[in-house]
């Protein structure tokens, strides 16, 4: 049974590490004066060499603490500037700058263009005064127009011309004939 | 507290958890100054921490350096579900846990292992004698001092992460399995390791 051995320095070292996870022995402590003595002696050495290094730390001068938060800062600035980290991917400013950026794009190119091409043909249309129209009618009319005379294969014969003053061709297919 | 039972907020602990929250933004939407707040705040526990890992103050302050600097550059990622001192520490540990790599790579390479050694400073030195100690008492202290750094250095990294953060920042097992991702049972189990290696080195000290 536990509480009729004393205890090892295994028990007090689970003891001060884990605390209050051993009932058992902390019932056996409350019974041995002599455990409870070497329990207490070695809790304290243990917190007192845990205490020294704190304490320690807390003396180094203060000059030590403000090199040391200033060579941070110094390289926190480096890193922000070197990587524009002010406006990183997930600021807020990144997407509302997108957003706007897209709205005058689509305004840009799907409207105004659009204006001013309609201004520029109300203008271009009150210079012309129609002469266009008028010169694509007249082409029309002349390439439409068909008031010349058929071709006549005949009149294509050379014409010789004689004393009789009959034709050449005429003469030829009497000849023939 | 017994097992089970949920501890009431403490107002002021929630406060600076607000505060701090706040500063949190405000570092994230851009003003990197107030940085500085967070660094002054956490700067002595986190190169306490580290100086327990490396025992040497030049680069135990090196390191500090380091995690706040891996800190800031994470802190958009950094999610709140825990406390920014929980994830500065965890960083820490794991900045102290490669820098610990790397020397044993170091040392095993040197084949006398002196260079290694050499350039370190040492714990003890960094530390100055209380004036108001007897001799006999600063000859205790440094005793137990040096045997528990003996059986720290015997330990494996995660019984040296629970045994240090336990023993010298008086961490409750649920801080220590916050900082360090384990559960209570993990972290018990690595504590009862620690412990043989305590024992070991300072059995002839208590064990007469």
């Amino acid at each position: 049974m536990r509480t009729e051995k004393h205890l090892t320095l295994e028990d007090c070292l689970q003891l001060y590490l884990l605390l209050d996870e051993r009932e058992e022995i902390r019932r056996h402590l409350g019974q041995c004066g002599d455990c409870l003595t070497a329990f207490q002696r070695m809790q304290r050495e243990f917190r007192e060499q845990a205490a020294e290094l704190r304490r320690r730390v807390q003396e180094v001068p203060d000059e030590f603490w403000r090199r040391q938060r200033y060579q941070i800062l110094s390289r926190v600035q480096q890193k922000a500037r070197n990587q524009g980290w002010s406006l990183g991917p997930f600021d807020a400013r990144i997407w509302v700058l997108v957003a706007s950026i897209f709205v005058f794009s689509v305004f840009v190119i799907q409207w105004a263009p659009y204006q001013n091409a309609v201004v520029g043909m109300e203008e271009l249309l009150s210079d012309v005064d129609f002469r266009d129209d008028r010169l694509l009618q007249e082409v029309s009319e002349a390439v439409n127009e068909d008031g010349t005379t058929p071709l006549r294969p005949l009149d294509l014969l050379v014409k010789i011309p004689d004393g009789s003053g009959k034709r050449a061709d005429t003469e030829r297919v009497d000849d023939i004939s | 507290m017994k097992p089970g039972s949920i501890a009431a907020p403490k107002p002021r602990v929630f406060a600076l958890k607000v505060e701090e929250s706040a500063l949190l933004k405000r570092i994230r939407e851009g003003e990197t100054e107030l940085f500085g707040r967070l660094v002054e705040t956490h700067q002595k526990k986190i190169f306490r921490i580290a100086l327990c890992y490396v025992r040497d103050p030049v680069a135990a302050d090196s390191l500090t350096q380091d995690a706040f600097i891996q800190a800031f550059e994470n802190i958009r990622r950094f999610r709140e579900e825990a406390a920014f001192e929980t994830w500065l520490t965890r960083i820490t540990i794991n900045l102290c846990l490669n820098y610990l790599k790397r020397q044993k790579r170091e040392l095993e390479r040197n084949v006398t292992g002196s260079a290694g050694e050499s350039g370190r400073g040492d714990l003890m030195s960094f530390q100055v004698a209380d004036p108001s100690d007897s001799p006999e008492e600063q000859l205790l202290r440094r005793e137990v001092m040096w045997r528990i750094e003996r059986a720290i250095s015997l330990m494996s990294k995660q019984q040296k992460t629970v045994f240090q953060l336990r023993h010298y920042e008086g961490l409750s097992l649920e801080e220590i399995g916050r900082i360090t991702c384990m559960n209570v049972g993990t972290i018990k189990s690595h504590l009862f390791r620690a412990v043989q290696k305590v024992r070991e080195v300072l059995k002839d000290r208590y064990e007469n």
